[in-house]
């Protein structure tokens, strides 16, 4: 057997300071509470050499134990601090007492045991030991208990009872007895209250347990009895009929939130005033209660039925409310919509509500807020960049509002405007900027913030950063056609319109399909051949106009304005094969425009064949009728400076009827009348169109407006107007008279205006000679004078 | 070539339900809409009808302006189905929970209790 070594002299002296040293360590530490250190400190000592220490040790795990909220780490201190003392009453107490929280009812019966035998002899511990067995057993006779007081017995009695689900023995007259002893001790008077009336409900006799919890008594229940009590007291109420009782009990409930019993129970209660409600359609009753409801429970925990019918119910209170114009109203709807809705989205789309949201922002002019929803809505929208081109175009192609029929880049780009706009009128585009350019720094290559950032820049009219910010995103992504419709939509604004043309090509080379940059370089083209053609360059305009066609093959402008420049080129026969596309798109307007080129050229023969084919179709409408006969009434006029013209002497004579135009022109017009009924449109159409040039003509039809609509100042003007024309000022003063009254019945400033510059051109001599320039002026006549 | 005579009157509210035309309607689709309204409300019977139509239809007649009352127009929420229990008798579960019953009883004891420092005992060292 090895013999231990003695221990050297310097040595044990040195172990004996590290010893102090630990003590004092762990003394210091004890002091300050820091148990853990202390543990640290004495766990190195000698325990069997220094029994002090073991004492401080275990003092120190059982203080750690009691500052603990985990369950685990508390039993594990506790057992130390026992192990270490077992003969420490106490210790053995609070470990039966984390045992019995945890509902390890074996070990804490146990653990009550060791703490009696080791004389820990406070009160509580016998009652909260017979409970345990209690709990364990319910069915245990609590009167074997041999070391309860009469008292303790009749508390466990009716618990046991509860527990065991013979809630009818809590009513029986034995029972009685029970709470006869209970008086006076252990809150039995209350507590009385409580398991009664909990074994009314049990029992199936709700008025029964709301009366009897809702007893007032001089003595209150301990924290979680009260709770208990409250709980049931509600249910028992709303089982009795009275849910605003039972809202007002549970109101008073310390811990609301989180408990699905709770909340099914609120619900249940409320179920009944909301269905009526509902049904009725008396939304702010279902409203009211619903709030109520969720102010308990909390949304979250509010049972489907009602975050419905809420959720519906403010729907239609909103659209009501908009509907008639209470826009603050509808905003809080919606904004509790979309609060329901960031809570629980399962329960219905929130981009509907942002959207209206941020229309009734608009709508209340407060356009910071407005600003902040378009840009949350656009934040909705399928992000740019997905990984392939395909999935870049298919996102960019999906239809985001299946409603407005747009796609996502028809969206997102109006959502843009929209939201700088309202930034402008916030006067918050600084700010706005701001916050794009912070956003960037934490997300470099977010392209999309970069373009936000881009068109903030350009709205706040700093064009260079705004274009250096595109430049950016397209060195980043050449790819990124967005940027490069924007870079060309910046170009034709400066009237760089060959660069932009150039930009929307790359576009339309990369992307053939892309919808936005088709469009705008067939706006340039057209613009483009519109200026060519002006400037009597044809060749360049029909190059113009026939690229142009190649993007928007069905144009009826393009078609049309590429035939007549052929046509004036003299190539009559392409020129029809380019008119009679037009006219194969069937549109109204395809017909009178292919009309006005024959027009225009004098070639009556084929605009009466344009006649007859728009006869023919389904597109000959009065209105039509009237579009042709006032072009033909403009050829049949003759040239302008007429000298005689200006003679005063000489009365407007309509020109001879030999002319084909006019015979045309009187046809139109016939043919126009016999198929307008009495459509005052049509008639404002042809005192509009024809009126101008032949008021004679169109004088009977401004009659017949104003016996149409004798309330309608504006029937009553366009009579003046012919009147005045035909040199009938008298009568004309007459119909203005009747226009003021109206004009001014209805308080349209704006017409009220216009009247009485009618009537100063009515007695100005000037403009009563030029009013005879009228026929060869026609639509240019207001921009004459 | 002058357009109809305008309407002075601003259209307040939704020009597409007012045509009964879906947002995504075609120019044509609105077109024949807009005529189909005037003959249902003449002018000389129902002009009031009539201004709010062609209002209506003022705001409809451009893509741009189209675009603009799609977006500016109220949107539409689809609101859930009703859900089942709201048809239902309210139904209250009124069983006495065991776990309850523990609560309050052990309400009676220590259990509960958060300050023991009257279990601590000094060091005697």
């Amino acid at each position: 057997m090895a013999k231990h070594k003695p221990i050297p002299q310097a040595s044990k002296s040195a172990s004996s300071g590290k010893e102090a040293g630990l003590k004092q360590k762990g003394l210091a530490a004890f002091q300050r509470n820091d148990f853990t250190d202390a543990i640290k400190q004495w766990s190195r000592m000698d325990l069997k050499a220094e029994p002090v220490a073991g004492r401080a040790l275990a003092e120190a795990h059982f203080r750690r134990a009691l500052g603990l909220t985990d369950s685990a780490q508390r039993l594990a201190d506790l057992a130390q601090a026992a192990a270490l003392l077992p003969g420490e009453g106490r210790f053995w107490y609070h470990l039966a007492l984390t045992h019995h929280r945890a509902g390890r009812l074996d070990e804490a019966i146990g653990a009550y045991a060791r703490a009696a035998e080791n004389g820990f002899a406070r009160r509580p511990l016998i009652f909260a030991r017979a409970l345990a067995e209690v709990e364990r057993n319910p069915r245990l006779d609590a009167a074997s208990l041999n070391t309860l007081t009469a008292g303790d017995t009749a508390a466990l009695l009716p618990i046991a009872a509860l527990l065991r689900g013979d809630a009818k023995a809590v009513l029986t007259p034995a029972a009685a007895n029970w709470f006869e002893r209970l008086k006076g001790q252990m809150r039995g008077d209350v507590m009385t209250v409580l398991w009664r009336g909990l074994a009314f409900l049990a029992t199936g006799q709700p008025a029964e347990a709301a009366r009897e919890l809702g007893t007032r008594t001089a003595a209150t229940l301990p924290g979680d009895a009260e709770h208990v009590r409250a709980f049931y007291h509600g249910l028992a109420l709303a089982a009795s009929g009275d849910a605003t009782g039972a809202l007002a009990a549970w109101s008073a409930l310390p811990e609301r939130r989180g408990s699905p019993r709770l909340a099914a129970a609120v619900a249940g209660a409320n179920l009944g005033q909301v269905r009526q409600a509902f049904a009725a359609g008396r939304w702010a009753d279902v409203l009211k209660v619903t709030g109520d409801v969720f102010q308990l429970t909390g949304p979250a925990a509010g049972q489907p039925e009602l975050l419905a019918a809420a959720l519906i119910a403010h729907n239609r209170q909103a659209s009501e409310a908009a509907g008639r114009n209470a826009w603050a109203e509808a905003l809080s709807h919606w904004q509790q919509m979309a609060d329901l809705l960031e809570l629980l989205p399962a329960l219905g789309p929130r981009d509907p509500i942002l959207h209206n949201l941020a229309i009734a922002y608009e709508k209340l002019e407060q356009w910071g807020s407005a600003a902040e929803m378009w840009v949350l809505l656009m934040s909705t929208l399928p992000r740019r960049q997905p990984k392939t081109k395909a999935k870049a175009k298919k996102a960019a192609d999906a239809p985001a509002d299946p409603v407005a029929g747009l796609s996502v880049a028809e969206k997102r780009a109006w959502l843009r405007r929209r939201a700088l706009e309202s930034y402008r009128k916030a006067g918050q585009l600084e700010q706005a900027i701001a916050q794009y350019r912070a956003a960037i720094k934490a997300a470099p290559d977010d392209l999309d913030l970069r373009l936000e950032l881009a068109n903030a820049l350009l709205a706040n009219d700093q064009e260079v950063a705004g274009r250096n910010e595109l430049r950016r995103i397209l060195e980043r992504d050449p790819s990124h056609q967005e940027a490069r419709v924007r870079l060309a939509e910046l170009h034709q604004m400066r009237g760089e319109i060959w660069e932009a043309e150039r930009l929307l090509q790359e576009v339309l080379d990369a992307d053939p399909d892309h919808e936005q940059a088709r469009r705008g370089l067939v706006e340039m083209l057209r613009q483009r051949g519109h200026g060519e053609f002006q400037a009597g360059y044809r060749e360049l305009a029909r190059d113009a106009y026939a690229t142009a066609l190649k993007l928007a093959p069905n144009d009826v402008d393009l078609l049309v304005s590429f035939g007549y420049t052929e046509l004036v080129l003299g190539k009559i026969m392409i020129a029809r094969t380019y008119f009679d596309q037009a006219l194969a798109q069937g549109t109204p307007e395809a017909y009178t425009a292919v009309f006005d080129r024959w027009a225009w050229e004098d070639n009556v023969d084929e605009a009466r064949l344009v006649i007859d084919r728009a006869a023919a179709a389904p597109v000959a409408m009065p209105h039509f009728y009237v579009s042709a006969a006032g072009t033909s009434f403009s050829q049949a006029m003759p040239p302008l400076f007429d000298p005689f013209l200006l003679n005063p002497k000489q009365k407007k004579a309509a020109p001879a009827p030999v002319n084909p135009w006019e015979t045309l022109g009187q046809e139109l017009l016939a043919q126009a009348q016999a198929t307008a009924g009495d459509r005052l449109d049509v008639y404002q159409h042809i005192v509009g169109e024809v009126g101008i040039r032949r008021p004679e003509l169109t004088l009977s039809v401004a009659v017949k407006m104003t016996a149409l609509a004798p309330d309608d100042p504006s029937a009553w003007t366009a009579l003046a107007l012919m009147q005045g024309l035909c040199d009938r000022k008298r009568e004309a003063k007459i119909s203005l008279n009747r226009a003021d009254q109206l004009a001014r019945k209805r308080g349209d400033a704006g017409l009220i205006a216009e009247i009485a510059e009618m009537r100063r051109a009515l007695d100005n001599p000037l403009i009563g000679m030029m009013s005879k320039m009228l026929p060869m002026l026609g639509d240019d006549f207001e921009d004459f004078i | 070539m002058p357009a109809p005579a305008e309407s002075k009157t601003p259209f307040v509210g939704d020009p597409f339900a007012e045509l009964d035309v879906a947002p995504a309607a075609s120019e044509a689709e609105i077109k024949q809409a807009y005529f189909a309204q005037v003959r249902a409300h003449p002018p000389e019977s129902d002009p009031q009808a009539f201004k709010r139509i062609r209002a209506a239809y003022e705001q409809l007649r451009s893509p741009e302006k189209r675009l603009e009352a799609a977006m500016l127009r109220v949107q539409p929420w689809s609101e859930p189905p009703l859900p089942a229990g709201l048809a239902a008798e309210p139904a209250l579960d009124l069983t006495v929970a065991v776990e309850d019953v523990t609560r309050a009883a052990r309400a009676l004891t220590e259990l509960s209790r958060r300050d023991f420092r009257e279990d601590y005992r000094e060091l005697k060292w």
